[in-house]
């Protein structure tokens, strides 16, 4: 049981962490800024990323207790997902810390929201239940519906907040509708006591509607066409380094828990053969995502909006490593070439949300490429960060995202399960129209002289910020050994999937009378 | 007996959740939330035939009982007329939503009837008489369920947190 509670720590220090700045604002002198808070929020995120580490290098923790057991599994798949989304809220915090004031939506409030948004992420990517996935996704998705309308008093956060409220709440009843007949098909949520089902069973009729419910929930969430229309809206509406928690975090979580749900417990050869394969599904969706995104990315006038859309292409490109794994043993995930463009991704997308952060003073609505005129001679260092992040972001070498196309796509030759030779194709075009608007911002920056004067946030933290995650990238680009080792683990899965199977077997009994908790 | 109470409820279900959108009722929005309260009343009896006590009591409680008397609140604090919300006529969405409906139906109805997809789940409930109560669910919800218990916990507080953040005049 103690030893549980340690191996929980991350979890548990996040949430304490959420509590306690929580109440940190509540004895704050209200006339006094609030920056401390978001600093103690940082502390704390990386005592939970140091923990979060120490699992890790132990190569991932069975649960001792059956009751965490059947909820909560720590493998290096879940450890490997709570680094990479402390990693992003620490850097959205840094980056906020001064953008709140210049939007004058300063309260406490934000911090502990970005804490609990991402408590809930980490809960979705750990959760061996779908009940528990569930609710990680509720405390996550309600977070961030706040933080993306947090500026109030702007029509366009009102607007991304209820957007992304009504469309977030469509695709959670539909979520709710699949876990439904999921536990009418198996009597059960634990993934891997569905999975051991529908090993024996041929899933029919029941397989088709959860892989459709499952697919339109999870879509809206990582934001696959023709689910991506709240997308630009909602991340040009919200506060710059919300949409990259939003692109950074929310992303991976949802993209680390569709994987888990998938290849765990729809895993099974029953579901290859049935009329609606979701691999087949999720192969077409890749090449709309792809191509709907990239295009749609090219003619945006506006670079917050052209972020969004490249992140709706970037979703076609992890999709692709989705496909490419393959479920072994039920439960590990093949195909490490998924984890390490996640890390390349996500810390990409929230570098350049926090370099347009420092465009936000006053009118952020309207960041053209105009605005970024000239911005190479004014702010040195941001724009060497925001090339690094574009260069990423389109697959350039030598940053990560080069090296993450290259493995997803290695991975995706290698599938044997499937011919994904189109699919790559495909990639590989729209990654070359990709660069287009990539460089495009790299232009505006250095070749173009400024065109009006432009009040920017001049921010230590928020440098800290781009400046770490743009390292990170070009070391992760460059000497990608360790990395790849990491995201190599992280695809191993659970250390023992056939404890954990034990252990779930105590949530099919009903009885009032359950063994008492040590 | 147990067929004919079935189909009493199952039909009243259905007609009084038609009525919450269609016309004459669906109009007036607060007939419309009127007609939820019976369609949730029918559905908590749908629940008491599948031996879920627990799930028609709360349903009765919490929908029927608190939720829908907050639309009330708010459709009457809104004070909507019928002429705001304007003369109702097709639009091409209306009818994608019509043909998705009647598409998902069509297909649902016909699985059922071709092989009983749908009529049998594949795993029989539990027929225990402890089945449903609320001694059964408290002990689950405190036992295998107890992470996404204290979970919800935390759900909750941010939900406080985000209606006090989005609809406090001065923070």
């Amino acid at each position: 049981m103690a030893a549980d509670l340690a191996h929980l720590s991350p979890l548990l220090i996040v949430c304490c962490v959420g509590l306690g700045i929580l109440l940190l604002d509540v004895f704050a002198d209200p006339k006094q800024p609030k920056t401390f808070i978001g600093y103690v929020a940082v502390v704390g995120l990386l005592v939970a990323l140091a923990a979060t580490g120490w699992l890790f290098a132990t190569g991932g923790v069975l649960l001792t207790q059956p009751y965490f057991a059947v909820a909560l599994t720590l493998d290096p798949f879940a450890l490997f997902g709570f680094a990479l989304i402390l990693v992003v809220a620490i850097l959205t915090t840094l980056a906020s810390v001064h953008y709140l004031p210049s939007q004058r939506c300063e309260w406490g409030e934000y911090y502990s929201l970005v804490v609990f948004a991402s408590l809930g992420m980490m809960v979705m990517v750990a959760a061996a239940d779908l009940i528990t996935m569930f609710v990680g996704l509720e405390i996550m998705s309600v977070a961030i519906y706040v933080l993306a309308g947090f500026k109030r008093q702007s029509p366009f956060a009102i607007e991304a907040a209820m957007k992304y409220f009504f469309l977030g709440a469509f695709a959670t009843g539909f979520l709710l509708y699949g876990l439904a007949f999921v536990y009418g098909a198996t009597g059960s949520t634990n993934l891997n006591v569905v999975a051991e089902h529908f090993a024996k069973n041929d899933p029919g009729l029941y397989g088709i509607v959860i892989v459709i419910m499952m697919i339109v929930a999870f879509g809206f969430k990582i934001a696959a066409v023709p689910f991506h229309m709240w997308t630009p809206d909602v991340y040009e509406g919200s506060p710059s380094p919300i949409a990259g928690l939003m692109a950074g975090g929310v992303k991976t979580a949802a993209f680390l828990a569709l994987a888990r749900v998938f290849l765990t417990a729809f895993g099974g050869a029953d579901f290859e053969n049935l009329a609606i394969s979701w691999r087949e599904v999720f192969y077409w969706l890749a090449i709309l995502t792809m191509t709907v995104g990239n295009i749609l990315a090219v003619v945006q006038q506006n670079v917050k909006r052209m972020l969004a859309y490249s992140s709706i292409s970037h979703a076609g490109y992890i999709l692709i490593g989705i496909v490419a794994s393959r479920s072994v043993d039920g439960g590990a995930v093949a195909g490490s070439g998924l984890f390490f463009y996640l890390l390349a991704y996500a810390l990409s997308s929230v570098g350049a949300f926090a370099v347009v952060s420092m465009l936000g003073k006053d009118g952020e609505e309207d960041i053209t490429y105009g605005n970024l005129a000239g911005f190479a001679y004014r702010h040195g260092f941001a724009a060497l960060c925001m090339v690094i992040f574009m260069a990423s972001l389109a697959g350039i070498p030598p940053t990560a995202g080069f090296l993450g196309k290259y493995l997803v796509f290695t991975d995706a030759l290698a599938a044997t399960h499937m011919n994904l030779l189109p699919l790559v194709l495909v990639a590989v075009v729209n990654s070359m129209i990709g660069v287009y608007y990539y460089l495009k911002v790299i232009v505006f920056m250095y070749m173009r002289e400024p065109r009006r004067e432009f009040e920017t946030i001049r921010s230590v933290p928020m440098g800290i910020a781009f400046g770490l995650a743009a390292l990170v990238v070009v070391v992760c680009g460059s000497f990608p050994d360790t990395t790849i080792r990491w995201s190599a683990k992280a695809a191993t899965g659970n250390p023992s999937a056939d404890s954990a199977i034990s252990a779930a077997s105590v949530i099919d009994v009903p009885a009032p009378v359950a063994t008492t908790a040590k | 007996m147990e067929q004919v109470i079935f189909w009493i409820l199952a039909i009243g279900t259905v007609a009084s959740s038609v009525a919450v959108i269609v016309p004459p009722m669906g109009r007036n929005p607060v007939h419309g939330a009127l007609s939820l309260v019976v369609a949730f009343f029918f559905l908590a009896g749908l629940y008491v035939m599948l031996v879920a006590h627990l799930v028609a009591v709360l349903q009765v409680l919490i929908y029927a009982g608190a939720i829908v008397v907050l639309f009330l609140f708010v459709i009457m604090l809104l004070n909507i007329q019928s002429e705001d919300l304007g003369h109702p006529r097709p639009t091409i969405s209306k009818l994608i939503g019509v043909i998705a409906v009647g598409f998902v139906s069509i297909v649902l109805i016909g699985f059922i009837l071709k092989d009983k997809g749908m009529a049998e789940p594949p795993v029989g409930l539990p027929s225990d008489s402890t089945f449903g109560t609320v001694k059964t669910v408290g002990n689950l919800l405190y036992t295998s369920y107890i992470v996404p218990f204290e979970l919800t916990s935390i759900l909750l507080l941010v939900a406080v947190i985000g209606a006090v953040i989005m609809a406090k005049r001065r923070l």
